[in-house]
């Protein structure tokens, strides 16, 4: 999806102190990073969208004028926020059970069948799965955002789409547990 | 080409972003709070290069008693900045020009601007 060409005009005026642009910025793409983030963590999930935000405002002006996407810079920043938290979580609580990101969405009665596939793909492959269809972005931003080739995004989408496809072609009985 | 999954997927991500569409107060008051905190920045910043361009030149500036005032004034507030005194001056040049675009050096309109600011508490 295409984003609004002025973003990155706003992610500027943001940072110079502007509620406007602030607000813009946040509803042009929070629902999109908060989607992304809740399929990590549920409960941290907003914690880190907020902080991904006030990062903006401590950035200095001449790195944000660097940005050439606003989402993949923001969902890059967020995923930081998010794992360094969950290092912090298995630390301090020293969580036995594995991590499966988007069993949190599931609570959401209508997004239930699409997040249990979810949880049963690969880590690597979900992540680019839901950035591409939950924060909307390109092949290439995904690439910027996990630090990944864009070829290597590419195909673990496909091998992904692939998994979630032969799933959703079976019976609804053989992929509920 | 999109097919029955595909649609899903696009389906689900639609219905997530629409939950999450909120807007966030917390972030607009930071944006606030930066916006209060790039006030004090600017105005202690003049008075740190106020201080610089009187002690550089004095000879040619001659300040006046106001000038004496704001810096009398704007004393606490630099050392209130010497916590981040490696970014200070880069800090300085950038704040004083309204639109960050094309920070101003130093000059005599800088001490103009720094004159006219009111003490901070």
């Amino acid at each position: 999806m295409q984003r609004q060409p002025d973003d990155r005009r706003l992610l500027l005026a943001c940072r110079r102190g502007n509620d406007a642009a602030a607000r813009d910025l946040y509803a042009l793409h929070a629902p999109s990073l908060l989607s992304y983030a809740r399929t990590i963590d549920a409960a941290s999930a907003e914690d880190a969208v907020q902080s991904a935000f006030c990062t903006v405002l401590t950035r200095p002006v001449r790195e944000l004028r660097g940005v050439r996407h606003v989402r993949a810079w923001l969902t890059q920043i967020v995923r930081n926020e998010m794992l360094g938290q969950l290092r912090s979580h298995r630390r301090s609580r020293a969580r036995e059970r594995r991590h499966l990101p988007v069993q949190s969405a599931a609570t959401h009665e209508f997004t239930h069948d699409v997040a249990e596939m979810l949880t049963m793909l690969p880590r690597r492959e979900r992540e680019i799965i839901v950035l591409k269809h939950v924060a909307e972005l390109t092949f290439e931003q995904i690439s910027l955002a996990l630090d990944v080739n864009p070829n290597t995004a590419s195909s673990r989408y496909r091998s992904g789409m692939r998994r979630l496809r032969e799933m959703h072609e079976q019976p609804r009985t053989t992929h509920h547990v | 080409m999109s097919d029955n999954t595909e649609r899903m997927l696009d389906d689900w991500g639609t219905k997530q972003r629409t939950q999450a569409a909120h807007t966030s107060d917390a972030f607009v008051g930071a944006v606030a709070r930066v916006r209060g905190r790039r006030r004090i920045t600017a105005s202690a910043a003049a008075a740190v290069l106020l201080a610089v361009a009187a002690a550089v030149f004095v000879p040619s500036l001659q300040p006046s008693r106001s000038s004496e005032d704001f810096l009398a004034d704007a004393r606490p507030i630099e050392v209130r900045l010497d916590i981040c005194r490696p970014t200070l001056l880069t800090l300085s040049r950038a704040t004083f020009d309204d639109s960050w675009e094309e920070p101003e050096p130093c000059d005599a309109w800088t001490l103009a601007w720094a004159h006219t600011t009111p003490a901070l508490p």
